[in-house]
């Protein structure tokens, strides 16, 4: 699989205020996002996020370690050439319209007026902005700007596209119609960054997230596996036979009914045990799964685990 | 069209749209027509003693200087609009180094000055076409205006540095007024150096005249027909050095 952005070994400190107070924004991050995905990047604020994505466009200089772009380092302006980017506290051009914004954003990425007419309409439809296409941006709304924000981000057909808050502000139309956009722009191949709060937003939409607090990855890996529980199942089938509890070395049995059990255990490789248990009642088995947590449950539980001593928060 | 000329481009409409809908360019044209009335009045008016011509000339000289603050009062907002938190990330971010960019805003800074220039000035000058030349203001006030322009391209960089680096437009103009006054100060030390013992500062005011921008000897270029080039390339020297200033320092910058 190919790789879109790599981040090795990252470390960004910012001197704050006058007696140059240290602040570690980004403590040995590491992390790579495949070409084609959606990658979420999640943390509470001050985690770093938003300083990870600063640094992988060149905004930012870190202080160890690096990171390319399609195999570019930040420091060579063309690795932006593929690259759309939405700031999280954007303030766009006042004195122009939509269609100025995205015209300009586009010839600032080498694309001529030209060539980008068809698309520069086609996505302020796709955004519900056509019809306040000649509406100044000063005149327009905070969820307005940040529909137009990802228009603009995209204009040039990028390969890799940051997204920092994309539904900040935005109602839940609005939000519907970024998700939609951004799963279309997974459908076209193209890899998708995004920072948010809005956990529940990136279940439906991330292939993969990163969760990071202080400035640390706390883990990287699939939404599904992140939210799949090992310990907790449902299992299913006939269970009018069992009148006993669990062993305590198995585990317990949270929930109970004649057709369904849920079942704590303590281990993953406890699951063969259990069966046992249960076949050796004459229980009929018809399904054992996982049971799934949020990813909100994950985020907290991962959080508190990782509860140290404050470094500050300004750093976002 | 290769990919710095898009870009070069897109600043320029930018930059234009900025300064046109800051209605910046009313107050050039507005000081700039100012200007010409006020020389050709001096000029046609019968009866005028050479004593009130001279307070005339004056005065319309001291709108010229006054013309250089407005033009750069005008577009003092340009760059701290395009490097304010959450705004840079739009420019930065994009496939441009930080060392073009802050050149190309500083080139169409200009240019946009010298086309608003150009289009207050073009009907005055269709006018005097239709009307025949009758007096010779008309040269006298294009060179002067030319002369603020050339002043204003001197500290041009100034301003963009200082726009950027304190965040705020008219903080950056009163940067430049500051280097102004110093520099017309300095301009006029010859009188005060026989009262100054200390030799330090005597060649500190004299070093000085060399690096800071002539402004007054640029202004007064082609006075009397005395053309003297040499405040201009000292000055233009020291609009590349704080140039090249700048985008050492725009470079290091984190946004």
């Amino acid at each position: 699989m190919t790789v879109a952005v790599t981040v090795e070994g990252v470390t960004k400190v910012y001197s704050r205020g006058l007696r140059r107070r240290r602040v570690t924004a980004l403590n040995n991050v590491s992390l790579s996002v495949n070409a084609g995905e959606v990658f979420g990047l999640l943390g509470p604020n001050g985690a770093g996020k938003t300083t990870l994505v600063k640094a992988a466009l060149g905004l930012v200089k870190v202080d160890a370690g690096h990171i390319t772009l399609g195999g570019e380092t930040p420091s060579n302006p063309l690795s932006r050439l593929r690259v759309g980017y939405l700031a999280e506290d954007h303030r766009f051009p006042r004195a122009l319209t939509p269609l100025e914004l995205l015209t300009l954003s586009a010839r600032l990425s080498g694309k001529p007026e030209r060539s980008i007419r068809a698309r520069r309409e086609e996505l302020l439809r796709q955004v519900v902005m056509w019809d306040q296409a000649d509406i100044r941006i000063a005149r327009l709304s905070k969820g307005m700007a940040q529909r137009i924000g990802i228009a603009q981000a995209i204009i040039h057909d990028p390969e890799i596209i940051f997204l920092d808050e994309p539904t900040d502000g935005v109602d839940p139309l609005g939000r519907t119609l970024i998700r939609q956009l951004i799963i279309e722009l997974r459908n076209q191949g193209k890899t998708v960054i995004v920072n948010s709060h809005l956990l529940a937003e990136f279940e439906l939409f991330c292939d993969r997230v990163a969760i990071l607090d202080h400035g640390v990855v706390l883990t990287v890996g699939r939404v599904t596996d992140l939210t799949r529980s090992e310990r907790e199942y449902d299992v299913s089938g006939t269970f009018t036979t069992i009148t006993d509890n669990l062993p305590a070395e198995i585990g317990r049995i949270i929930s109970r009914t004649d057709t369904g059990l849920v079942v704590e255990i303590h281990s993953e490789p406890q699951v063969d045990i259990l069966t046992d248990w249960l076949r050796q009642r004459n229980a009929h088995i018809h399904s054992l799964t996982p049971r799934t947590r949020t990813l909100e449950s994950v985020y907290i539980q991962l959080l508190r685990a990782s509860e140290g001593p404050a470094t500050g928060r300004e750093p976002e | 069209m290769n990919i710095s000329s898009e870009q070069f481009i897109g600043i320029l409409r930018y930059v234009s749209l900025a300064i046109i809908r800051g209605r910046g360019m009313y107050f050039i044209a507005s000081l700039i027509t100012l200007v010409i009335l006020g020389r050709v009045t001096l000029e046609v008016t019968p009866g005028l003693s050479e004593s009130a011509q001279a307070w005339g000339r004056a005065g319309v000289s001291n709108l010229g200087s006054i013309l250089i603050f407005i033009m750069l009062f005008s577009v003092s907002s340009v760059g701290p609009r395009m490097f304010s938190p959450g705004a840079a990330g739009f420019f930065v971010g994009k496939p441009l180094s930080r060392a073009r960019l802050l050149t190309y805003l500083i080139i169409t800074l200009n240019i946009v000055v010298a086309l608003v220039m150009i289009a207050s000035f073009a009907p005055f000058l269709a006018a005097e076409q239709w009307l025949g030349a009758q007096t010779a203001a008309w040269d006298d006030v294009l060179l002067q205006i030319l002369l603020e322009f050339a002043i204003f391209v001197v500290y041009s960089p100034l301003l963009v540095w200082l726009s950027i680096r304190l965040g705020s437009g008219s903080l950056a103009v009163m940067g430049c007024f500051v280097v102004w006054l110093g520099a017309w100060l300095v301009a006029v030390r010859e009188p005060f150096l026989g009262l100054i013992d200390n030799q330090v500062v005597v060649l500190t005011l004299n070093a000085l005249y060399f690096i800071l921008p002539k402004s007054r000897e640029i202004s007064e270029l082609g006075l009397a027909g005395h053309w003297n080039f040499l405040p201009l390339l000292t000055s233009m020297a020291f609009a590349i050095a704080v140039w090249g200033i700048a985008v050492w320092r725009f470079r290091e910058r984190e946004f």
